[in-house]
């Protein structure tokens, strides 16, 4: 006799249902990606939100401060800055700018560091030698200082700081596409594709990128945390979006002269962008625990 | 057995794992006993719960383990009573322990001469020189050739037998009264096995201590244990000396362990006799007997109720779990399925 | 020993190479005439042209302009600034201790919080305490660098004028550069009330700069001991009769403190090249506000010989990094 269940009695799930059930219990992970979706939503549809255009001038009400502080001006919930904009509306404006460029930056980070990194796993030899030196280099000069350089080269403006940011956050995924490709290659099921004819970019996709898709994910949250502190940093310096584009890190470095007596225009903006970074960490790590099999909690 | 040779009596021992999923029972009622140069073998299979009863002895059982019940009887004290200071007096000093895979169970950081000294500073408050010089003399005790190279070295620099053999002297240091041996020879070559269980066998014999030793390998068991405890699913289902072991066990399962035993099978050509099915999963509750899906004997009274461990001779000295222990050296009434 | 860093540093000349590749031909893609980029923006005769064309050797082959500026870099020549007409390299000399005791002071800082909290919260996994400090270092590296100082400066400078804002020293104090550190300077130039100044304007940027290392390390340490809790030799120890503190301190920080020494080093790398957000908020006189303005003022020899120099730190710095990881993991050791 024997104490075995049938076969048939076990539900099987696939890997990536598996995987969002993991996700799913992480309460933390998921309050992170409802923070997101919502903030999403909120850029989306701006136009509909926001009680004003971002860069219409109330030249009435110059820093009026937020609802909650004496001297608040009705209309304007998170008060005015200089100029007599409205500040939740140059905020939720802003959110378009930064969530967009983020989404921008990562897929073209990871479709190019993807490509380059697979080429650099799959072909070995000199051109692996190559590409890891240029990574190498790249991450030899720290990011910001990197993004800084490309930007002073190309001009300052919005575009070009992406641009920067994309070319900053690369080698990583190149290394990790490189180093997942050198480990799945020799595996049964990749020469099993490859005695079936599939060769070249159709075995990266259709055989490769399926499985070692999970570092990339992971590594995509991260970068786009990174790609959001990095374009408001630009924003900042008065390298990246340049006034009155209201990007959040832009609306930084102008509102810094108002610090003592408007400080909300300061803490506002800054907030926001914790709070975006925060909501995607948070993501990132709830997707890193799901997605690793090694992590035990 | 004079009873005051007795140095640990264990009774009614029961450990559960707490899992998100609910709590399951890793052993249940376990109770042994060992007297002073006696040697008592725990045998089972991975999950039986050998491991964790000599884990809940020393008081090692951490989250999510957690003694239910039980008392453990070293020298007049329950162990489990104590206070975890008043515990730590005694680990490593009177009772000791030695593990599985000993090279992972040293510490990479530190020297293996400086791991030994540890436990010697600690328990016998020695000076430096004069824990390297008993160091060494330990380290040649336990047959290591080359002492002084063996103390310099890393965990990572010497053999698995070489550590073994460290672990060795720093659990006899400081002349322990009980050394606990879980699966020590299980991750080594079958040439260092023999060297390590003669090694262990010689110890005992000078130092007069008890020792509890841990294995799934029943061959090993007559080279060094004097009586024997079979484990199953956490439970103890026999209990008896060597001799009568293998002249004739009691209980379907020792039975079928013998029988499984490579050098049991004296016909060329002869199969090699294995016990069908699997144990019971952690944490799967079972009604009746725990062995009873997989027994070649008993009847529908095994399914309904779980026997108890009860005393098969008058003089208590031979404990069976079983509705119909098998009569030594014939078969049961219950008959076959 | 000495082989392994010889090859380390066979393996680094390449990438160094790339370096001075790279920057080589950065002003090259500048848009713009590059003689005209060297010698400033403020009009130039057509004497001053000829001469820089000449000197430069802007029309001969490219790779004989790049060995010719590879040469030049190797001899210690980084151009000369546009906008003070000083050699880079003085600058940067100059400029550099002071970046460099903000980065020290900081790491020290991140240190001395980090390794703690994050074995407390290994050692108190799942309790209050552990998601407090997890929190807490989450919400660290999540934040903008700069805006968190600004609402330091806020706080402490604005509201509760505690700190200064700017500099390394109130204009009052004349100190002589002997070291570049002002801490050290204060104390050589044996004035008290200087030396005490001089911490309280290290402290905001310190404390800023230290931000982001400390939630690293933090995690960092954090994850490493809870890997090696769960390996069998701290229950050896445990068997032993050590005591938790012992077992915790001596036998599992030493193992679980060798990949953290890593990412200390790492940070250390990034903190004395990436201080530019800081540096120009606080009006730190170091060489991260340096190469800013630079950029900003499109001062591109400047900006080649700064990259350059912070690249070659930092490689420096990784190096070294490495070679301290292989003497302190014992594992790495030879085999006997």
């Amino acid at each position: 006799m024997s104490n075995a269940t049938s076969v048939e009695d076990v539900d099987e799930l696939t890997p990536w249902q598996e995987n969002w059930y993991k996700l799913r219990a992480n309460k933390i992970a998921i309050a992170g990606l409802i923070v997101l979706m919502m903030l999403i939503t909120s850029a989306i549809f701006a136009p509909l939100i926001a009680s004003h255009a971002p860069n219409e001038q109330f030249t009435d009400t110059l820093l009026a401060p937020p609802f909650w502080s004496e001297g608040s001006k009705a209309g304007f919930v998170l008060g005015t800055d200089d100029l007599g904009r409205d500040m939740l509306s140059r905020l939720l404006y802003g959110a378009r700018y930064s969530l967009f460029l983020g989404f921008a930056i990562v897929l073209i980070s990871l479709v190019t560091g993807v490509a380059i990194g697979a080429l650099a796993g799959m072909k070995r030899g000199i051109t692996e030698t190559v590409i890891l030196r240029l990574m190498d280099i790249m991450l030899a000069i720290p990011a910001i200082l990197l993004a800084i350089v490309i930007v002073a080269i190309l001009g300052a403006s919005l575009v070009n700081a992406a641009m920067a940011v994309s070319i900053v956050l690369l080698p990583h995924f190149v290394r990790i596409t490189r180093a997942a490709v050198i480990s799945e290659i020799n595996k049964d099921y990749v020469l099993a594709s490859r005695l079936d004819g599939t060769r070249g970019w159709k075995l990266l996709f259709r055989t490769l990128l399926p499985n070692i898709s999970a570092p990339l994910i992971v590594q995509a949250t991260l970068s786009f945390s990174n790609a959001i502190l990095d374009i408001a940093a630009l924003g900042f310096l008065g390298l990246g979006a340049q006034p009155p584009t209201p990007e959040w890190g832009t609306l930084l470095s102008t509102s810094r002269e108002f610090i003592e007596t408007a400080p909300w225009t300061v803490t506002l903006p800054g907030l926001a962008i914790l709070i975006t970074v925060l909501a995607s960490n948070l993501l990132g790590d709830g997707l890193r625990d799901a997605l690793d099999p090694r992590i035990d909690r | 057995m004079a009873d005051q040779d007795c140095l640990l009596a264990v009774e009614g021992l029961s450990v559960d794992f707490e899992t998100r999923s609910g709590s399951h029972t890793a052993i249940e009622s376990v109770c042994l006993d060992v007297h002073a140069g006696e040697t008592v073998a725990i045998v089972g299979e991975s999950g039986s719960g050998k491991s964790v009863t000599s884990l809940a002895i020393m008081g090692l059982i951490r989250k999510p383990g957690v003694i239910r019940s039980g008392k453990v009887n070293f020298n007049g004290m329950d162990l489990l009573a104590l206070s975890s200071y008043q515990r730590r007096q005694y680990l490593g000093r009177d009772i000791t322990m030695i593990f599985q895979e000993p090279t992972v169970s040293l510490n990479p950081s530190y020297t293996v001469g400086y791991q030994i000294s540890e436990v010697l500073k600690l328990h016998l408050k020695m000076k430096r020189t004069e824990c390297r010089k008993r160091a060494l003399k330990l380290l040649h005790e336990v047959g290591i050739s080359d002492p002084l190279t063996c103390f310099k070295s890393y965990p990572h620099q010497l053999s698995g037998g070489m550590n073994q053999r460290v672990m060795i002297a720093m659990a006899i240091s400081c002349k322990p009264s009980l050394l606990i041996a879980d699966e020590p020879t299980t991750a080594l070559d079958v040439t260092v096995q023999a060297q390590i269980l003669a090694l262990l066998r010689q110890l005992q014999k000078n130092n007069g201590m008890g020792m509890i030793f841990i294995t799934h390998d029943l061959s090993l068991v007559p080279d060094i244990a004097h009586r024997v405890l079979v484990m199953y699913a956490g439970q103890i289902v026999e209990s008896c000396s060597i001799d009568d072991l293998f002249t004739g066990p009691l209980h379907p399962y020792t039975e079928a362990l013998l029988k499984s035993l490579p050098a049991h099978h004296h016909k060329k050509g002869e199969r090699l006799s294995t016990i069908t099915g699997t144990p019971p999963r952690a944490g799967e509750t079972i009604t009746g007997c725990h062995f009873h899906a997989r027994c070649s004997y008993g009847s529908e009274r095994c399914k309904e109720s779980a026997p108890e461990l009860i005393a098969a001779l008058p003089d208590e000295s031979r404990l069976v779990r079983c509705f119909y222990p098998l009569a030594a050296n014939s078969k049961t009434s219950a008959g076959r399925r | 020993m000495p082989q392994l860093l010889l090859r380390r540093l066979l393996l680094v000349i390449p990438t160094f190479i790339g370096i001075v590749a790279l920057t080589f031909f950065l002003i090259r893609l500048a848009p713009g005439d590059p003689i005209l980029l060297i010698a400033g923006e403020h009009g130039v005769s057509a004497e001053r042209y000829a001469e820089l064309q000449q000197q430069l050797g802007f029309d001969r082959p490219i790779f004989i302009q790049f060995a010719d500026y590879l040469w030049q870099v190797l001899n210690g020549n980084l151009g000369i600034s546009v906008v003070t007409q000083t050699p880079v390299l003085e600058e940067f000399g100059k400029l550099f201790p002071a970046t460099l005791e903000l980065a020290i002071l900081a790491i020290i800082l991140a240190v001395v919080i980090a390794i703690p909290a994050g074995v407390l919260a290994a050692v108190k996994r799942n309790t209050l305490i552990d998601h407090s400090i997890t929190a807490i270092s989450l919400v660290g590296y999540s934040m903008p660098i700069f805006w968190w100082a600004l609402l330091l400066i806020l706080l402490f400078s604005v509201n509760l004028g505690w700190m200064p804002v700017a500099g390394r020293l109130n204009f009052i104090y004349d100190i002589d550069s002997v070291t570049g550190f002002m801490l050290i300077d204060t104390l050589i130039a044996g004035d008290r009330e200087a030396f005490i100044d001089a911490l309280y304007h290290l402290t905001l940027p310190a404390v800023v700069l230290a931000t982001i290392p400390l939630a690293v390390i933090t995690r960092m340490t954090r994850s490493s001991m809870l890997e090696v809790l769960k390996q069998d030799y701290i229950r050896t120890a445990r068997a032993k009769g050590m005591s938790e503190s012992s077992v915790i301190f001596k036998h599992a920080l030493r193992n679980a403190l060798i990949p953290v020494i890593t990412v200390i080093g790492l940070q250390t790398s990034i903190l004395m090249t990436g201080a530019i957000l800081t540096e120009t908020i606080f009006s730190w006189p170091g060489i991260g506000k340096w190469l800013l303005e630079a950029v900003y003022r499109r001062d591109y020899p400047v900006v080649q010989g700064g990259v350059l120099l912070i690249a070659g730190l930092v490689i420096l710095v990784n190096m070294a990094v490495d070679v301290l990881y292989l003497v302190i993991n014992p594992s790495l050791r030879q085999q006997k």
